[in-house]
């Protein structure tokens, strides 16, 4: 995936509401996002399987292929990180999203600002490290992480991650043996607070365990601690 | 259990029993009641009328006359006649049996009494040509079988005792008392149970609708029932059947609506950021934010339509419309609206065409029908409206020559908040079809949509016609 900065990075922005489309895009464009936006979800996978964008949001309370469709069809043709648009109240649908591999979430109605904050939080993240950091991998065990490449690795399998599973994988292999706080991980998984009934990252990291191969005694890698957070065994 | 199957129970228990009983008894009765009525003379009519023709055949004719009555008389009806002398010697030998001493004694005793009283119990005393006096009287019949005939089984005794079987029999009355008891539970206990049984489960039916649970399975867990309480338990399943389409229907609304509010919530927050991020186009998001105020408005005013007219809290159902007034006031108001698009409205409604109803509503019907033609238009086309009255019903027609519906669709465009696929959800709320629809059934017509050969949809609405005589 290209590296971008945020300031040049593409936008693809998917809802069926052409008026608040529209208005969405000229608020991220002026942000400085190039904003490209369509209005179903044939279009949303075609253009995200084009490969030019770094980011997809899309409205998941769409008619026709639902959002959760499309989600899963962009998943299916690569990493791209995607940010969903979900109904206020509604956990069903962002608790799919994020088990099928979206980024984060995003509830609708919200204020441009906030989407804008989410779209750069991601993008930062997925951008990897400013350059010039060393070229050193993490190793925890049989695990081997590039954050630069945003590459990781498994006892030489590749892992498939998400952008945000890498961030957080990424936030846990650098403390691991130490149990590291919601709030930590959200902060520098996320790009944003930890809100205190939010259950993405409690999805994020069970997706990640299942990526991961458990100990020898079965369990997983990534452990949870009682009232203090996750953390990954140094094993 | 349940109460009213112990009442059934023990009532028809009660009543089984105490007639079970009272004939038991009954029975027990007559079967006891002397044996010495069995030995005593009879004294029915037909045996002392023959008594008194065998002594007056004596008397008169002689021995001989009455043995050739006797003769005569065989049958089993005949009664049982005694004729004896002095010496208690029988007369004849149709006598055969030996008597019973008590009824001896008892013709005696009768004979003893006064004239008039022995005739009527049966027992004459003659003095017969040869001589002797002697006794007559009957002896009661019971099993007898005629002379000539095989002598019973039982021999001399059988034809003498003869009483009903019961009477002596070794075991007490109360066997088939108690047997008749227990059956009769039995049977009362079946009784009872098969009322009790389907009203228990009216019963936990009605529970569980209480607690919210609609199932409707009452029908057959009645079975093969075919009476007035299987109807019950259909009929309870039809009202929970309903209910459960209603309160479906309800909920679905309530979903829909607050749905529906977040469009225009969505729209507005975008706008005020925009306003915020770029003040030099102020004016613009501006009217953005009026303009989804307005949205807003029209559709929580839409709403409150709708809840009232489902509620059946509207007054002036009976004001004398004119439809050809009220139609050309709706195109004239939308003629605006399509001059926009360069699409034209064409009115064609009879004269003097009324109806009963409340004229806002049925503006707001006909102008949410209109206005949707004119949405689904191509620029530049026609929208035809017609009022015609047919065999007394008043029927509008809105044709447009828009891309129409879907056929599976046609009926659910009524439903509120249906939008076909293809539209775009800022226009409208999919609730005016519905309005419309709620307007022209409460005022008891009906209101259908079917695609126009050659494209188009056309809106029918019919209602009953008011009499013109009627509207003065």
């Amino acid at each position: 995936m290209p590296v971008m900065n945020a300031m040049n990075a593409k936008v693809l922005l998917v809802d069926d509401d052409v008026e608040l489309a529209g208005m969405l895009g000229d608020y991220l464009e002026r942000e400085g996002f190039a904003t490209v936006v369509v209005h179903n979800g044939e279009a949303a996978v075609a253009a995200a399987r084009s490969g030019e964008f770094a980011i997809a949001v899309v409205d998941v309370m769409m008619p026709g292929i639902s959002g959760i469709e499309v989600l899963r069809q962009i998943r299916a043709a690569g990493s791209l990180p995607v940010l969903m648009l979900t109904a206020r109240g509604d956990d069903v649908d962002r608790i799919l999203g994020l088990e099928l591999g979206a980024d984060d979430y995003v509830p609708k109605p919200c204020t441009p600002r906030e989407l804008t904050a989410r779209v750069r939080a991601i993008l930062r993240r997925a951008g990897g490290g400013e350059p010039g950091t060393p070229a050193a991998p993490l190793v925890i065990g049989a695990l081997t992480l590039w954050p630069e490449q945003r590459r990781a690795v498994w006892a030489e399998k590749t892992l498939e991650l998400t952008s945000t599973e890498f961030n957080l994988l990424e936030v846990l292999a650098r403390n691991a043996g130490r149990a590291v706080s919601k709030d930590e991980l959200s902060e520098q998984g996320l790009g944003r607070a930890f809100l205190r009934y939010d259950r993405s990252i409690d999805v994020h990291v069970s997706s990640i365990r299942q990526k991961l191969e458990p100990l020898a005694d079965g369990r997983s890698r990534i452990q949870t601690v009682f009232r203090k957070g996750y953390q990954l065994i140094k094993a | 259990m349940g109460r009213l199957f112990w009442k059934f129970f023990f009532f028809f228990w009660l009543a089984q029993l105490t007639t079970g009983t009272g004939i038991g008894v009954m029975i027990w009765l007559e079967s006891h009641v002397p044996d010495s009525r069995l030995a005593a003379v009879d004294a029915s009519p037909p045996a002392r009328f023959e008594v008194a023709a065998a002594a007056a055949t004596l008397r008169h004719g002689g021995v001989a006359a009455l043995r050739d009555l006797l003769a005569a008389q065989r049958g089993e009806h005949a009664p049982r006649l005694v004729v004896i002398d002095e010496q208690q010697r029988p007369l004849f030998a149709t006598s055969l049996a030996p008597l019973a001493p008590e009824a001896l004694a008892q013709a005696r005793a009768l004979a003893a009494g006064p004239a008039g009283a022995t005739a009527l119990a049966g027992v004459e005393q003659v003095a017969a040509d040869d001589g002797h006096t002697y006794l007559l009287f009957a002896a009661p019949r019971a099993h007898r079988p005629p002379p000539g005939e095989m002598a019973p089984p039982g021999g001399p005794e059988a034809r003498n005792s003869s009483p009903p079987p019961r009477s002596r029999s070794p075991f007490p009355p109360l066997l088939p008392i108690v047997a008749g008891a227990l059956v009769s539970l039995v049977f009362a206990a079946l009784l009872a149970r098969y009322f009790s049984k389907p009203i228990r489960s009216l019963r936990s039916a009605f529970a569980a609708a209480a607690d919210g649970d609609l199932a409707q399975n009452l029908g057959p867990a009645m079975g093969k029932r075919r009476d007035e309480l299987a109807d019950l338990g259909r009929d309870f399943d039809r009202m929970a059947g309903q209910l459960k389409i209603l309160m479906d229907s309800q909920r679905r609304l309530l979903h829909d609506v607050s749905h529906e509010l977040r469009s225009p919530l969505a729209r507005l927050q975008a706008a005020t950021g925009l306003a915020r991020q770029q003040p030099e186009r102020m004016e613009d998001s501006l009217a953005r934010i009026d303009r989804e105020s307005v949205r807003m408005d029209k559709l929580v005013s839409e709403l409150l339509a709708l809840s009232r007219l489902e509620a059946g809290m509207v007054e002036r159902l009976d004001d004398c419309v004119d439809v050809g007034e009220l139609l050309g006031n709706v195109v004239d108001d939308a003629r605006f609206e399509a001059g926009a698009r360069q699409c034209r409205i064409e009115l064609a409604a009879d004269k003097d065409v009324f109806v009963r109803g409340n004229a806002e509503l049925l503006h707001s019907a006909a102008e949410n029908i209109v206005r949707n033609a004119l949405k689904h238009s191509p620029a530049g086309g026609l929208v035809e409206v017609g009022a015609a009255v047919v065999a007394g019903e008043v029927i509008v027609r809105v044709v447009d020559r828009g891309p129409g519906v879907a056929e599976a669709d046609l009926a659910s465009i009524f439903k509120p908040f249906f939008r076909s696929p293809s539209e775009n959800p800022a226009d409208g709320h999919g609730l005016g079809l519905a309005i419309s629809q709620r307007v022209v059934e409460s005022l008891h017509g009906h209101i259908g949509a079917a695609n126009r050969e050659g494209g188009g949809l056309c809106v029918t609405i019919s209602l009953p016609a008011l009499a013109a005589s009627a509207t003065a």
